[in-house]
């Protein structure tokens, strides 16, 4: 006999009415709109961060210039820069919290309506330009070819790399659009400006600034161009004192502090002593900033660790304490390093008015003067033979590198920028490494993330820069 | 979420049983207009033993068949972009772009399994085997997939095309010995799988993860979901591992050379059960036979000198750690650029020489095979002459039990090969590695 069984269950369930269904899947605790002051607040912050910190993940371009050297795990100061992967960390702090949010901010501006009349908007998309290209700069001196005009879009996951040469072309179109729409009676981004509090004046003096600072970055590869640059920025108005500085102001209470207070103090780590390279130049110098960059060590002198090996901390000088303090400003350009720019384009046969010498002068007096030495410091500093223009050691270029290497300490990426750049002072090699002269970076290596994830766009342009190495030059990088 | 969930069963003269199902869901974490979908399954059972007849060879046989969709939504709130709102930096207020870019054209994903099998038990059930085949295919899998961080997001929400898995596994049993008093039953469990990424909805290579020392887990298109890849040693045509002038490794250029893939060849159990009158000892021994690991551990341990061989005497009979010049160093096992061994001493006075930054992350990405005695047990029942005339109890039985007693063999040191982050996709590598927890108990079971 033959026995069929049938079942069948039909369930039904329903939650809700189809009114509020596609609301449920609304964010109720983040807004779908914010002020485009908002974002660039939070990229100006980001990026003054990114250039300020000490962060062994992310900046260790104090270690490459040779201010600071390390005390037990000195892998950064060898150069190590694979095993915490500090190319990709510093690539994406730029890319993801400092360019995109410029750009997101750019985005909204128009989006504000007749509330906020067209010349502050105009002035607003000048600012967040002359940190896009302040930020792209720093990028391109970093790695070369970057994504640049694929950059920042979620649709596009494989953005092509620019050619260095030809971003910096643009770049600089950019920032000429930028000073251009510049409207100094009109405010900006008002308290949302971090760095100048919406006045347009200081953000012209910086981008022409900049303008200069990029016109000299050109000088060994197209002294033409580099002339034209320079010239025209010198003419619309530079930093001309300390008080025209490029002044980030840190809070005193987390999460707004200086970067270097985490790493410093907040973190109660002993990882960073002062180098002996700077220490040592600036001890044969009787350096007035000495005191002002570095503590004692237990002697009552100043001493570095060895740098780019094991150093015990508490034998050596630390950075002074004004600069481990939470909110010690940070600079995003300054003063002495205008005037050294400055000095040099007198002796490149550029026309900006002044003597390379009394350039030179203003720098290191500007220097002295905004660490805190007084104008007496400043005028027996360079009555010393060794200091002086006409008497110091080396060509014109040396004498500018050496001043202006001991100038930039708080700023390790441009030091070791113009390191790059002057191939001056001769650093130290990092002993029982064996390391060379010629294993000091050239440059970053790549994210390792663009290896696996924009793998062909990362193969031809680690191809075009001539192989992704530290040892590769950047194109204006000749000698 | 709501749903419709229909379902329909067939029972044939007891030798065919038939199920389909019906299900329609419609989940607010998708877009609008492609918030609702509908997946079906159904199964075929033959019972083939029940018209075979009486046979004194084959007690059981079963032939099934399954077919089976099942639909998934999206994690709530990765349809619409928002900003995040940060500490107020003084009187300015702070926001940003999240990190993930939402997708508002996201699809229902979706899972396709096709499975087959066949049961069947012989002389009176002393042996048996249960096979099954399977295929298994995610399709428009819903993740937030790692890009380049040049389009200003760590991931975007998209649909990952197609992973495929598809594999066999084999249950097998026999009771050797079958009388009053004792009893010995062998279960064989195999199972092997294969998996392979046929799509990715636009994307070359899906990142899994990543650690320091720039090593990868990934998934990309035509290889198997759980690559490792990472930097490497550059070899020699000869075989040996190249070595610079200065006596040291040479890394390869890139991070990206495929050095390892976490899914293992197969894995398989033995469980033996010997019974002697009331006495019950049984053991399980786990195996799983390849499947490769990246251990942080080593690669640093290896470099700070925790570990044992990176201290004692060197090829001259010289402490290792000693400076160069007292004869300490190590000589590292490669060649030059022209074939010839290697002959640079190098120094070992600082840390380093063993592990990272001296070696490419390839050299701590071990075989993460093992044969484990997972479990034993002993139980006696007791004999009914002791519980007598109780009539509350209808058994009772003590037992002492032990999980995770030997690890009888494995290939990477220092820790157990199992021992990962967790138990989601990020497989494949090991930091901060503990021993599995070994347990010890008692029990007493009672039947009423």
């Amino acid at each position: 006999m033959k026995k069929i069984l049938f079942l069948l269950l039909i369930v039904g369930f329903a939650v809700s009415c189809s009114k509020d269904f596609v609301d449920l899947n609304t964010d109720k605790k983040r807004p779908s709109a914010v002020p485009p002051g908002a974002l660039f607040a939070y990229a100006t912050n980001t990026l003054v961060d990114n250039m300020t910190s000490s962060n062994v993940n992310l900046n260790i371009f104090r270690l490459l210039s040779q201010y600071w050297t390390e005390t037990t795990y000195f892998d950064e100061s060898q150069y190590d820069l694979a095993t915490r992967n500090i190319p990709a960390n510093f690539w994406n702090a730029m890319y993801r919290d400092v360019l995109k949010n410029l750009d997101e901010a750019k985005t909204l501006i128009p989006a504000q309506g007749p509330a906020v009349v067209d010349a502050v908007q105009k002035n607003q998309t000048a600012c967040v330009e002359i940190l896009n290209v302040y930020s792209y700069l720093t990028l391109v001196n970093l790695f070369g070819n970057i994504p640049y005009s694929e950059a920042l879009d979620y649709r596009n996951v494989y953005p092509k790399y620019d050619d260095a040469a030809g971003i910096y072309n643009d770049l600089v179109t950019r920032l000429d659009a930028a000073i251009a729409s510049i409207n100094t009676a009109e405010g900006g981004f008002g308290s949302s400006d971090l760095l100048y509090g919406g006045d347009m004046a200081g953000w012209k003096t910086f981008a022409n600034s900049l303008k200069l600072k990029m016109g000299m970055m050109l000088a060994d590869v197209d002294a033409g161009k580099a002339k034209t640059l320079v010239e025209a920025a010198a003419a619309a108005g530079v930093i001309a004192s300390n008080d025209e500085n490029v002044v980030f102001h840190y809070l005193a209470a987390p999460p707004n502090t200086n970067p270097i207070w985490v790493d410093l103090v907040q973190s109660g780590r002993k990882d960073f002593v002062a180098a002996n390279t700077i220490v040592d130049v600036m001890n044969g110098l009787n350096d007035p900033r000495i005191p002002l960059y570095f503590t004692e060590d237990a002697n009552g002198a100043y001493n570095g660790g060895i740098y780019g090996t094991s150093n015990n901390y508490a034998t050596y000088s630390k950075p002074d304490e004004a600069i481990t303090a939470p909110d010690f400003e940070a600079l995003l350009m300054d003063y002495a390093e205008v005037e050294f720019l400055l000095a040099e384009a007198v002796e490149r046969n550029m026309n900006v008015g002044g003597t390379a010498a009394g350039h030179y002068e203003n720098a290191i007096r500007g220097s002295i003067e905004y660490w805190g030495g007084s104008s007496a410091d400043a005028d027996a500093y360079l009555a010393q033979a060794s200091v002086a223009y006409a008497t110091a050691t080396g060509d014109w270029k040396q004498k500018i590198a050496h001043q202006k290497w001991i100038a930039l300490y708080n700023r390790g990426f441009d030091g070791w920028t113009e390191w790059r750049r002057f191939d001056y002072p001769i650093l130290n090699v990092p002993p029982d490494a064996g390391l060379t002269y010629d294993d000091i970076p050239k440059r970053f290596t790549y994210s390792v993330d663009e290896q696996t994830l924009n793998t062909d766009n990362y193969n031809s342009a680690a191809s075009a820069i001539g192989g992704d190495n530290v040892k590769t030059k950047l194109f204006w990088d000749k000698f | 979420m709501d749903g419709i969930f229909a379902k329909v069963g067939f029972v044939y003269n007891k030798w065919a049983i038939l199920d389909g199902t019906i299900r329609r869901d419609r989940a607010s974490s998708l877009p609008e207009d492609n918030n609702t979908y509908y997946y079906p399954s159904a199964s075929l059972g033959i019972v083939f033993s029940e018209f075979i007849g009486d046979n004194s060879f084959i007690s059981f046989g079963k032939l099934r068949a399954n077919y089976a969709e099942v639909g998934n939504t999206a994690p709530p709130l990765s349809v619409f972009d928002v900003y995040n709102l940060g500490t107020a930096f003084g009187d300015a207020s702070i926001a940003s772009v999240p990190t993930t870019k939402n997708n508002p054209d996201l699809k229902p994903e979706r899972t396709r399994s096709l499975e087959a099998g066949l049961e069947m038990r012989f002389l009176k059930d002393r042996v048996g085997f249960d096979v099954t085949l399977y295929k298994q295919n995610t399709k428009d899998q819903i993740l937030p997939a790692t890009i380049s961080r040049a389009t200003g997001y760590n991931s975007k929400f998209i649909n990952a095309g197609d992973v495929e898995n598809k594999g066999v596994e084999v249950q097998l049993f026999v009771r050797p010995v079958n009388s009053r008093n004792f009893n010995w039953r062998v279960e064989l469990n195999w199972a092997r799988n294969r998996n392979k990424v046929l799509d990715l909805g636009g994307i070359d290579n899906l990142r899994i993860g990543n650690s320091q020392g720039g090593v990868s887990i990934n998934a990309a298109l035509g290889e198997p979901y759980g690559t490792i890849r990472s930097n490497n040693f550059v070899f020699h045509q000869n075989g040996g591992r190249i070595v610079n002038a200065n006596g040291r490794y040479r890394f390869s250029a890139t991070s990206n050379e495929i050095t390892g893939n976490i899914n293992p060849d197969w894995i398989g159990g033995i469980t033996n059960s010997l019974r002697y009158k009331n006495l019950t000892f049984s053991f399980l021994i786990d195996v799983k036979k390849g499947g490769d690991v990246f251990s942080l551990d080593l690669y640093y341990g290896m470099a700070t000198g925790m570990y044992p061989e990176t201290a004692g005497l060197n090829d001259l009979g010289n402490e290792v750690r000693a400076p160069l010049g007292d004869g300490g160093g190590l000589i590292v096992d490669g060649v030059k650029e022209d074939g010839s061994p290697n002959d640079v001493r190098v120094s070992a006075v600082n840390y380093g020489s063993f592990g990272y930054a001296r070696n490419p992350a390839a050299a701590f990405i071990y075989d993460a095979g093992y044969v484990k005695l997972r479990e034993a047990n002993l139980t006696w029942d007791l004999p009914s002459t002791i519980l007598g005339g109780n009539r509350i109890f209808k058994g009772v039985s003590l037992g002492v039990y032990g999980r995770n007693l030997w690890i009888i063999h494995k290939n990477l040191p220092y820790s157990d090969p199992e021992d990962g982050y967790g138990s989601g996709n990020y497989q494949g590598h090991q930091g901060g590695a503990y021993p599995t927890v070994r347990t010890f108990g008692a029990n007493l079971n009672l039947k009423f």
